[in-house]
């Protein structure tokens, strides 16, 4: 008997067995070859609530898509191709027909006015596949005339719940406006959105003016100007319009100004017999500093976001370089060795890249590198790239390209840190030294 | 843009170049005369028969020297017009000067300021070294923002990277 | 001398006239016009999404409490702590043509809700399939071409496209339909009501580069033949993501076992799948089957490439029903590395549509061996896609 048991015990317990190990082990894989590729989403037109917001629904809903599909990393499913519209904000989604044109996002909204002739728009974003909305609703009020401003903040929060990252489309960028020849260029300090809308002056075309830099908070600009003779940097409140020297001492030229993240100090270039040096500025007392010491030409100066180092580009090695030294002064490290020459270094909101202009063999380029030098990427060639400026999200660059030959002229243009989704940037005029704000 | 705005602001800047900078780029017709004193008799004042005139240092004299890609040292051709020109301002002292350093276009904008400054600066210590006072002197550069010639070949490039020296009627005291 | 003098001072009057009168002359730079722009509480805003009655709307709506849209029931539970009271936005004096423009307005931060305002989530209606109209995505603008004179190239570069996928695909005939997704024939007893598959044409996939090219790595504006991928996909099913090297073939070929290897299979599989008749596991998928899914999900695995998001790494864990359908429920995130909270959160949302958008009508695995694919877990590693 008992030998006959213990078999069948064993039989039982084998057969139990399985309940615990079947739980079978998943199936493990790892992907490691994505596509890269714009992702299509919708935005059906945003529901007007009231009469007078007609109008304003269909803009609204036209710059959002504008904003999102400009970026490249998005593709709109043009409306005709809708199955379902969207007919009242409360309405649920249909989300099987917006798989079945291959939406992978959805944003619906509504738009209303109220008595003072106030927009106010509220808006969702979902994700279709996954049936659930992305976020929450949310809603955006303002005067009539910043319907723009209002679609910008949509889609910078669309923008945000699909990439994850931090925003860029409710900025402005400052940057000179030109007109005329080569050999007589009219120069006036602008400001824009980023997407080139609302173009406003700051100053008349008299003196020239040269590469304006906003400061961390916007509300002033930097700027070179020649209102004196002399090349000398001024600074703007762009609130009042009403600028002043900076920098004042006679018989000297200075140039290249930026702020930094701060806002107390101002880094620049100065210029004395054929040397020309880095110096900083404190705001508020006018104390100055010199920064770099050396025979060479020193100039464009940017600091890292933490404010700790400056980048800068120096041609004490015989050639125009890209060099590190400590915000205050000191020892500078040369970080770039590659073929060509290197200027106008600026170091990325996130802290990660230096983007830089480069010449080599006749060309210019954009490019991006670490800030240590390695994985140096050209995002750009052209005959005559120059002056990036970092989207307030490090994620796009935009910087002035000059056309060859007599009629030659300058235009704003945008790329992705990718290097994909090259574009112009559309001013009323020619364009050059922008310089990108922060969010608002 | 009618003449009158355009005339008031021709006569004011060059009222203002009296004193600090002229404000003009061209091959250097223009503004001759202004604040040439003691004509010679015999000869039409200012014009450039009249060696004491603008007009005589930017067409005989010569008002310019250029440089090589990248450079701010004279050349040979280059010292003999800086000679001609210190000469001249010694005996015409009641002028002074501005020598504008420029750029041709290739290059970056915050580069070639400082590229033009260097060249300006070379113009300067130079007619310092030949007994031009230098408090009479000042430079500036302009970079790549004026340049003479318009097309993107060397041909132009050559005459554009320059340092011109332009006299201004000085207050003498 | 006094000539000088004479002129001078002239021209110094003149300088004054023009800095006093200038203005007339010279357009002035027009005030900054700042749009101003607020942003309402949560509760303000659940309270403007309940359905409203076509009624005029009450003036202040009450901060209501957020509720899901059940239509019944419209009253106004009496108000918890209002999430917070909306800053009101400030009222501006409307048309201001004082000469000073108003300063950028800063606006208050967007108040991160406590409470998702929940009030559409109904499920979808299912709805019969309709006809699905063609979606032939607008042509892109292909990168500008550089204006300058071609540099010669050594080595051919992949042309510009405005897909980058793991193989190079030409551009399409002129006369397919581009699709969006590369669809696999569909099968005549798919019946998802998600999925309209009856009047999809034969597509060809998206021409896609193998790597982002840039201008600067464009030798040259105008597109040389030598430059395109020679390889042009023979047949459409030849160019399907999903089709290996290994073709998941009929049921039989794999499972049946023959010699040594299948006993000890045999003996393998007695001890570990024991006698569970509703779950038949077969032997472990093969290399081929495992490939195929991966690649199934890649090819709808979109990543950009540029983001924060490139830098996490997520693992996502989901079940399988037999008909290779993802059970939505099932889908989680079970591990993610390398990035911020909403970076993590973007690569995951990125790897979920990956997985739910590829499925069609279900992934293509062998129904027999379900029981080694009921449950999966997948790695999204996009470090290798990373710009370099």
């Amino acid at each position: 008997m008992q030998t006959r048991l213990i078999p069948m015990l064993i039989a039982f317990l084998m057969a139990l067995l399985p309940g615990f190990v079947t739980a079978q082990e998943p199936l493990r894989l790892t992907l490691d070859q994505g596509v890269v590729e714009p992702m299509p989403y919708a935005v059906p037109n945003f529901v007007p609530e009231t009469s007078a917001a007609m109008t304003h629904a269909e803009n609204i809903s036209r710059v959002i898509a504008e904003d999102l599909t400009g970026t490249g990393l998005f593709r709109e499913i043009p409306r005709d191709a809708h199955i379902s519209g969207i007919s009242s904000f409360g309405a649920p989604v249909q989300f099987a027909d917006w798989k079945a044109v291959n939406s992978q996002a959805l944003i619906t909204g509504a738009v209303s006015t109220d008595e003072s002739g106030r927009i106010i728009v509220k808006f969702r974003v979902w994700d279709v596949f996954a049936g659930q909305e992305l976020g929450q609703g949310m809603q955006f009020a303002s005067t009539a005339d910043g319907w723009r401003r209002l679609a910008h903040k949509v889609a910078d929060q669309v923008y945000a719940r699909l990439t994850g990252e931090t925003p860029y489309f409710d900025s402005r960028v400052v940057f000179v406006s030109e007109t005329g020849p080569k050999n007589e260029r009219q120069k006036r300090l602008a400001v824009m959105d980023y997407d080139g809308s609302n173009v406003q002056y700051l100053t008349g075309s008299q003196s020239i003016v040269l590469a304006p830099r906003f400061s961390p908070g916007g509300d002033r600009v930097l700027y070179t100007s020649y209102e004196t003779g002399f090349p000398r940097v001024h600074v703007l409140t762009v609130g009042d319009v009403q600028s002043r020297i900076l920098q004042a001492n006679d018989g000297v030229m200075s140039f290249a100004p930026r702020f930094s993240p701060d806002g107390r100090t101002v880094v620049y270039s100065l210029t004395q017999g054929s040397n020309t040096d880095i110096w900083a500025m404190d705001v508020a007392s006018g104390a100055t500093r010199r920064l770099s010491v050396s025979p060479a030409i020193e100039t464009a100066p940017s600091y890292s976001p933490d404010g700790s180092q400056i980048v800068f580009e120096s041609d004490r090695s015989g050639t125009q370089q890209l060099y590190i030294m400590p915000a205050a002064g000191g020892e500078a490290t040369r970080i770039s060795f590659g073929q060509g020459r290197y200027g106008t270094p600026v170091w990325s909101p996130r802290g990660d890249l230096i983007a830089f202009t480069k010449q080599n063999q006749g060309r210019f380029h954009i490019g991006v590198m670490r800030t240590d030098g390695s994985e140096e990427r050209l995002l750009t060639a052209s005959f005559l790239d120059e002056g990036p400026t970092w989207a307030p999200n490090g994620r796009v660059l935009m910087f002035a390209r000059e056309t060859q030959g007599a009629q030659g002229a300058s235009a704003l243009y945008s790329v992705d840190i990718s290097g994909r989704n090259l574009k112009r940037v559309r001013t009323p005029a020619g364009g050059s030294d922008p310089s990108w704000g922060p969010l608002q | 843009m009618s003449i009158l705005p355009k005339t008031i602001m021709l006569v004011a800047a060059l009222g203002l170049a009296a004193c600090t900078n002229p404000n003009r780029f061209g091959s250097g017709d223009d503004g001759a005369g202004v604040g040439a004193t003691a004509p010679v008799p015999g000869i039409v004042p200012g014009s450039a028969d009249d060696p004491t005139s603008v007009a005589h240092f930017q067409q005989r004299i010569g008002d310019r020297v250029l440089f090589l890609v990248d450079q701010s040292t004279l050349s040979a051709e280059g010292r003999v017009t800086l000679d001609r020109q210190a000469e001249w301002l010694i005996s015409n002292s009641d002028y002074l000067a501005v020598i504008e350093g420029h750029a041709d276009e290739q290059g970056t904008r915050e580069y070639n300021l400082a590229l033009g400054a260097r060249r300006a600066n070379a113009v300067m210590e130079y007619l310092v070294s030949r007994g031009v006072s230098a408090n009479r002197l000042k430079f500036v550069s302009y970079g790549k923002e004026r340049p003479l010639e318009i097309c993107s070949a060397e041909a132009c490039y050559a005459k554009n990277r320059r340092a011109v020296t332009i006299l201004s009627a000085g207050l003498s005291s | 001398m006094q000539r000088g003098l004479v002129i001078s001072g002239g021209a110094h009057a003149l300088a004054i006239g023009w800095l006093l009168f200038g203005g007339l002359f010279q357009a002035d730079p027009p005030e900054l016009e700042v749009a101003n722009v607020s942003v309402i509480s949560e509760a303000e805003f659940a309270a403007l999404t309940q359905p409203e009655p076509s009624g005029p709307a009450p003036e202040q709506p009450a901060p209501a409490p957020v509720q899901p849209a059940t239509p019944p029931e419209p009253e106004p539970t009496p108000e918890p702590p209002a999430p917070q009271p909306a800053p009101e936005p400030p009222v501006q004096p409307e048309p201001q043509p004082a000469p000073t423009p108003p300063a950028p307005e800063p606006l208050p931060d967007v108040p991160p809700p406590p409470q998702p305002a929940d009030v559409t989530d109904t499920p979808p209606v299912l709805i019969p399939p309709e006809p699905e109209p063609d979606v032939p995505p607008a042509p892109e603008p292909a990168p500008l071409p550089s204006s300058a004179a071609p540099t010669r190239s050594l080595r051919p570069k992949p042309r510009p496209a405005p897909r980058v996928a793991p193989e190079a695909i030409a551009p399409p005939e002129p006369d397919t339909v581009v699709a969006p997704d590369t669809q696999q024939a569909a099968s005549p007893d798919v019946e998802s009501p998600d999925v309209a598959e009856e009047n999809k044409e034969a597509t060809a996939p998206e021409e896609a580069a193998p790597e982002i090219v840039t201008e600067a790595e464009d030798p040259s504006g105008a597109v040389t033949k030598s430059l395109r991928p020679q390889a042009r996909p023979q047949s459409i099913a030849a160019a399907a993501p999903a089709a290996e090297p290994e073709p998941l073939g009929d049921p039989e070929p794999d499972s049946a076992p023959s010699t040594d290897d299948a006993l000890n299979a045999a003996l393998a599989e007695a001890l570990a799948a024991g006698d569970d008749a509703d779950a038949p596991s077969g032997p472990p998928l093969t290399r081929g089957e495992k490939e195929g899914l991966k690649l199934a999900v890649e090819s709808c695995w979109v990543v950009d490439v540029g983001s924060q998001a490139a830098n996490v790494t997520v693992t996502l864990g989901f079940e399988l029903d037999r008909d290779g359908k993802v059970l939505p429920s099932t889908l989680k995130l079970l591990s993610s590395t390398g990035g911020s909270g909403t970076a993590a959160e973007a690569a995951f949302q990125s790897a979920r549509r990956a997985v739910l958008r590829c499925q069609n009508g279900g992934y293509d695995l062998p129904v027999e061996k379900y029981d080694h694919w009921k449950k999966v877990e997948m790695t999204f590693d996009p470090s290798s896609m990373r710009l370099r």
